[in-house]
């Protein structure tokens, strides 16, 4: 390999092991540590006393995971919120996507943009302006109110529906862009062979445009479904206290009990229970890519 | 092929614009029940615009469409009674091919049983001779067996009238000629009414029973093959379908069995058989194809239909060679020359030569 070939390729390998291996070491070596009130608050994993050099592993801090169930459930409930909001973004970007698949060329370019545009606003704010529309005193409730349709307020903001509003807002693109571009490439004489051959508009759509964009769709739901479990912002401004997802929980371990160790285990294990759909995502990747 | 002269489809003066361009203009045709029918034309002639309004993937902006005596120009794709085998095949990649061909079975208002589609599945694919590839998909297909499962598709459901939009043009030249052959006999063991778009007159003049050569939208001529290469009707079919040589000419004698004209870049007039429909003065085109024309090195007896050139351009294609020979005037005409006649001496580059063609040889152009 030449020179030049081996630096472009390089400069990715060590941009991975500068910004995600070596933080994912640190964390992962805290996780066995043991708390500490000191700076940095946990102990060293090695030491170094009467010429000897100790290794001590604390796995305490898994073990402990399990036996609060407060972590399992944060995590049950992370994993079971995220795939409903997936569900429910991927039902509102199919057609969203679809619509600008089949646009003309000019057209589509603006509806893109008008995907893409929001998230160019921080997205705190954006979630922030949640609060503003869910809360009881808010947009919707007032307009409702106005209208008469309803005499108090509907409890919105603080409860798992803000939290699904928000996490299908604010990932909508990452399942539009995914399913769009693989919706554009759809070979237009399918769906006109279908049609030909009998099956009528839906029929065509289920037999054919469906299980063609399957790879779309997966790859929008991996792109929505792995960053809303570990979603901290959302179910933090818009959950109120009783969402319990488990970066709500990291949080909270981080900076109210200040347990860097517990907190780094609550990571280690969320990214192994992430790694069971990114395994199977990239098998499927692999399989398509064979055929 | 054409025995019953019962008429199938029939095309009403049919128009398509769109947004201002007439990519059909009026277009009227009857295909008869069996027929295999060629719509030939360079791009943009209309062809593939007309069969999608035969497909219904278009509608005509005005006429009407009939099959069997049904007006279907309003009903939708997937109602017709109509089956097309896509340019690219169009093949569901996601499918066996048993569940290709099986697919239409499966929209039937009146479904039959799977284990009967599955019987007329594997009937659908001996016929075409793909039974041992019924589980594999389409990409693991070539390009001939792909078209031999696209052709089982649009077979399936017994359309009674059958599309074909360019059907070889997805292959080499080799399996061109081969599937050809092979796609008619099918095509004729079903006998179902055939309408198939091609720019290759080479594959409509093997393939189809009549030809319509269109042009911008209109038909320019309907006929068989024969029909079509030995009395093309305008300079455009003359042009189109094989080579041709076309000299301008004036009418100067007309007699009920035969007419002259002279020709600028002739010195001898032209005489073709049979009067003619113009008046004394007019202006006409004389085709007369290559294979017509005898090459001499001396001067032919006859006074009419001969020229005189200079060989100028040789192409040796193997059994014969074409030769272009430049007259005075600048004109080159071309013949052809077989090469199996080993005793006379060979015509070569710059040498004089006389050109001659008998009084059936010429075709009239009007247009």
């Amino acid at each position: 390999m030449s020179l030049g070939r081996r630096s472009v390729i390089g400069v990715p390998y060590i941009w991975l092991t500068l910004f995600f291996l070596v933080p994912f070491v640190i964390v992962f070596k805290i996780s066995f540590s043991e708390m500490a009130y000191a700076i940095p608050p946990y102990t060293d994993l090695f030491t170094w006393a009467d010429e000897q050099l100790t290794l001590s592993l604390n796995l305490g801090n898994y073990g402990y995971l399990f036996t609060d169930d407060l972590y399992i459930r944060a995590y049950l409930s992370s994993i079971r919120i995220a795939a409903i909001a997936t569900v429910i973004c991927l039902f509102v970007a199919y057609p969203i996507a679809y619509v600008i698949a089949r646009a003309e060329p000019a057209t589509r370019n603006a509806l893109l943009m008008l995907v893409i545009l929001p998230s160019w606003t921080s997205f705190l704010i954006r979630i922030y302006a949640w609060v503003g529309i869910l809360k009881n005193n808010g947009l919707i409730n007032n307009f409702l109110m106005w209208l008469g349709i309803i005499d108090q307020p509907i409890a919105m903001l603080n409860t798992e529906f803000a939290v699904y509003v928000g996490i299908v807002y604010a990932y909508l693109p990452f399942m539009v862009l995914p399913l769009y571009t693989n919706l554009m490439k759809l070979d237009n004489s399918l769906l006109e062979a279908a049609a030909d051959l009998g099956a009528g508009p839906w029929k065509v759509f289920m037999t054919v445009t469906l299980p063609l964009s399957k790879a779309g769709m997966i790859a929008g739901s991996m792109l929505v479904f792995i960053p809303a479990v570990g979603e901290f912002i959302i179910p933090d401004m818009l959950g109120g206290a009783e969402t319990l997802m488990i970066g709500k929980v990291l949080w909270q371990e981080f900076f109210n009990n200040r347990d860097w160790p517990v907190a780094s285990a609550v990571a280690i294990v969320m990214l192994l229970l992430l790694l069971l759909p990114i395994t199977l995502f990239h098998r499927y990747q692999a399989r398509e890519l064979e055929n | 092929m054409t025995g019953s002269n019962q008429i199938m489809l029939e095309i009403r003066q049919v128009s398509k614009n769109f947004g201002g361009l007439n990519a059909v203009k009026e277009v009227n045709l009857s295909i008869n029940k069996g027929e295999i029918f060629a719509l030939l034309g360079g791009s943009g002639c209309g062809k593939t615009t007309l069969l999608r309004m035969l497909a219904g993937f278009e509608s005509p902006s005005a006429g009407a469409i009939f099959i069997d005596g049904e007006d279907i120009s309003q009903i939708p794709p997937h109602k017709r009674p109509v089956n097309m085998m896509f340019q690219s095949y169009a093949l569901f990649p996601h499918m066996t091919v048993a569940q290709n061909v099986a697919f239409g079975l499966k929209q039937e208002k009146n479904r039959l049983a799977a284990p009967e589609i599955a019987k007329k599945v594997s009937k659908l694919l001996h016929l075409v001779r793909m039974q041992d590839f019924a589980s594999r998909k389409p990409n693991q297909l070539s390009g001939g067996q792909r078209q031999r499962v696209a052709l089982a598709r649009s077979l399936a459901k017994k359309p009674k009238v059958l599309l074909l939009d360019e059907p070889m043009g997805a292959l080499d030249k080799k399996l061109r000629s081969q599937m050809q052959l092979e796609v008619v006999d099918i095509i004729e063991a079903v006998g179902v009414t055939c309408v198939m778009v091609t720019h290759d007159q080479e594959e409509a003049m093997t393939m189809a029973n009549r030809i319509s050569v269109m042009h911008e939208g209109e038909i320019m001529q309907v006929g068989t093959p024969s029909e079509i290469y030995e009395f093309p009707n305008s300079r455009h079919t003359a042009e189109f379908i094989g080579s041709v040589n076309i000299f301008d000419a004036m009418v100067t004698q007309l007699e009920p069995d035969y007419t002259r004209l002279s020709c600028t870049d002739l010195t001898s007039p032209i005489q073709v058989e049979a009067g003619i429909n113009a008046p004394i003065g007019a202006s006409l085109g004389i085709a007369v194809r290559p294979e017509k024309i005898t090459m001499t090195r001396v001067k032919p007896e006859q006074a009419d239909n001969w020229l005189m050139g200079v060989v100028e351009d040789i192409a040796y294609l193997g059994g014969h060679s074409v030769y272009y020979v430049k007259l005075e005037s600048g004109k080159r005409v071309m013949t052809i020359g077989t090469n199996n006649d080993r005793h006379e001496q060979k015509v070569t580059w710059q040498d004089k030569v006389y050109l001659y063609w008998s009084i059936t040889s010429a075709v009239v152009l009007y247009q």
